[in-house]
């Protein structure tokens, strides 16, 4: 199993032994953990690393699993989540696959499900800030561009051809061949496919 | 006649007539004693107590009717034949002698009434109420005898219904708490799992790592332990069936009740808390029984004061020494308090305030309350919620 550097599992849960043996599994494969008996113990606590993922029992008293989910979900935290839980009803699972858990495990469980998952999920904080990345990249690219420049590109990426935009902005079909060159040079690129592509990843919203 | 005579005859005429009166009171002394003997005989025979006159060394001297019936022995049979502690079973016979000497030697001594158990001449067993008075100015007894066996078996098998009726709401408390105690089970599982896999993954890996091999195998007691204790609460509870009474430490039912409650109580967002006075508490009882009455007290007031979402709120269970007679347990909750308008009736069967209730938590747990000869009350918490208090007499004191 890799270990990942800088990363962090808060695991959530409130029994002493249950915390206790979540720690050791995650530990013994290189693992930093932080354990934390509430919900509000956790919140206290909470400043995300860039690479973090979130063991979270469901049932507990005062604010329960799925009411922190929704919590941080409200707050914009994109935390990847796996629920563990004693008693796995499937309007529970549901509700939590819907608020974005990743996965829903039920106690008692083996290791190697709980290592899977966590790893799973860290890999999916991993993708996640991969793609955050590749999205300021694109926007940064695409700010390079004059607003006459953006317009032409906004008709072409919704498929328009030249003549449409030309037709659409009220100019010479050669004036929009001449745009269409510039923005493919400014973006580096080398045909339309690709400033599609583009356009999608500065858009991609979670 | 001579002077001499006539006196001497009038002299002997008076004689007479003294030796007459004397006579006519004799006889009117006798007559009034005959009918005295015979009013007390009449009384004696038809009071319809069984009654015995009981001489100093045990002979029954007299015994009426009643007491021929009682043991099924002819007074004829019995008068000046038999002792008084021959009729008694063997295991009082002891204890009756007893009480027989010390009351000739010192008749404040021993209690003036007792209960034993007798023999019937066809050998059924029948339990006596025996008052017992000496007759002054001599070594004897009267003892008259009232057959109680009817009230004692009736007593005996109102004690087995309310216990069968204990026995039957712990069963249904527990189904209630069912999803609680599942996963109270599965909690120490869980760790018992994960940390016997750890196990498993270290051993095979053949790295030789003991130290952390033997922190998840510790890991894996302790759970086991946890597991197992849970498992030891509510068989206690559930497959308790004696209904003897035995000196008993309140603060230990209560922590009982609590460990029993404690996942419930977190499920709905109530954390229990509990004061103990470190003084007496010991109370002669059913432990079980008075467990269950504290829970089903503490049930209501968790129940009452539900709300998972909320941070949780303390319900508190005290137990005071209060005066050197009972020991007080004092459940006082935050919750929506006694049902205004029926306060009075929440201890009636079948009074409820809940939709899925029956409502006879409460009126069982009174009857089994005033059965240990305590007292169990409510009142509104003037902070909110409900205070019930339930009284036992302290053992060990006095008695």
């Amino acid at each position: 199993m890799t270990t990942t550097p800088h990363s962090l599992v808060y695991v959530v849960d409130d029994d002493p032994g249950v915390r206790k043996m979540v720690r050791m599994l995650l530990e013994s494969v290189g693992l930093p953990v932080q354990t934390y008996s509430a919900a509000t113990e956790f919140l206290d606590h909470f400043d995300p690393p860039p690479l973090c993922c979130l063991v979270l029992d469901v049932r507990m008293p005062g604010m329960d699993g799925l009411a922190l989910q929704a919590h941080l979900h409200r707050q914009g935290h994109q935390i990847p989540t796996v629920i563990i839980t004693g008693h796995a009803d499937v309007p529970m699972a549901v509700q939590a696959m819907r608020a974005g858990a990743l996965d829903f495990i039920e106690k008692p469980f083996r290791e190697q499900t709980l290592l899977d998952a966590v790893q799973r999920a860290l890999r999916s904080a991993e993708e996640a800030q991969r793609s955050d990345a590749h999205r300021a990249e694109a926007r940064r690219k695409l700010a390079q561009l004059s607003p006459r420049e953006r317009e032409v590109m906004e008709l072409l990426v919704e498929g328009q051809p030249t003549k449409g935009v030309a037709a659409a902005l009220g100019v010479s079909i050669q004036a929009i061949a001449a745009h269409r060159a510039r923005i493919l040079e400014k973006l580096e690129l080398d045909s339309l496919p690709e400033l599609v592509r583009l356009v999608m990843a500065a858009d991609d919203t979670d | 006649m001579a002077p001499d005579g006539q006196h001497e005859l009038d002299r002997l005429r008076a004689r007479i007539r003294e030796l007459e009166a004397a006579d006519d009171r004799r006889r009117e002394a006798e007559r009034a004693l005959r009918e005295s003997e015979a009013l007390y005989r009449t009384i004696f025979e038809t009071t319809g107590t069984a009654t015995v006159i009981i001489e100093e060394d045990g002979t029954i001297a007299l015994a009426n009717a009643g007491f021929s019936e009682l043991t099924g022995h002819d007074a004829v049979a019995v008068e000046g034949r038999m002792t008084w502690p021959e009729f008694v079973v063997d295991a009082d016979r002891e204890r009756i002698w007893g009480y027989h000497r010390a009351r000739r030697a010192a008749p404040g001594s021993v209690p003036h009434e007792y209960e034993c158990r007798c023999q019937h001449r066809d050998g059924s067993p029948r339990e006596l109420h025996v008052t017992v008075a000496m007759i002054p100015g001599t070594r004897r007894s009267v003892a008259s005898f009232l057959d109680i066996t009817q009230r004692r078996r009736a007593e005996a098998e109102s004690r087995e219904h309310l216990r069968e009726l204990a026995v039957a709401a712990r069963a249904g408390m527990l189904g209630a708490l069912a999803s609680s105690l599942a996963h109270e089970l599965n909690q120490p599982l869980c760790g018992i799992l994960g940390c016997a896999d750890y196990s498993l993954r270290l051993a095979r890996s053949g790295e030789g790592n003991t130290a952390a091999a033997v922190e998840a195998l510790e890991e894996v007691v302790e759970q086991a332990e946890r597991a197992a204790a849970s498992i030891r609460r509510i068989q206690t509870f559930l497959h308790h069936r004696r209904a003897e009474r035995e000196p008993v430490d309140v603060g230990k039912l209560v922590q009982n009740a609590v460990d029993l409650l404690e996942t419930e109580a977190r499920h709905r967002g109530v954390r229990l808390r509990t004061v103990i006075a470190a003084s007496a508490r010991q109370v002669l009882a059913d432990g079980v029984q008075i467990q269950q009455v504290i829970m089903n007290i503490m049930r209501n007031g968790i129940e009452s004061m539900e709300s998972p979402a909320d941070e949780p709120e303390d319900l508190e269970i005290a137990v005071i020494s209060e005066n050197s007679h009972a020991v007080v347990v004092r459940v006082t909750d935050r919750g929506s308090g006694l049902p205004a308008g029926n306060r009075h009736r929440i201890f009636d069967p079948f009074f409820s305030t809940k939709a899925d209730g029956l409502g006879l938590g409460l009126s069982l747990g009174r009857s089994i309350v005033e059965a240990h000869g305590g007292k169990i009350q409510a009142e509104d918490n003037p902070a909110g919620g409900a205070i019930v208090t339930l009284a036992l007499p302290l053992w060990g004191q006095s008695t």
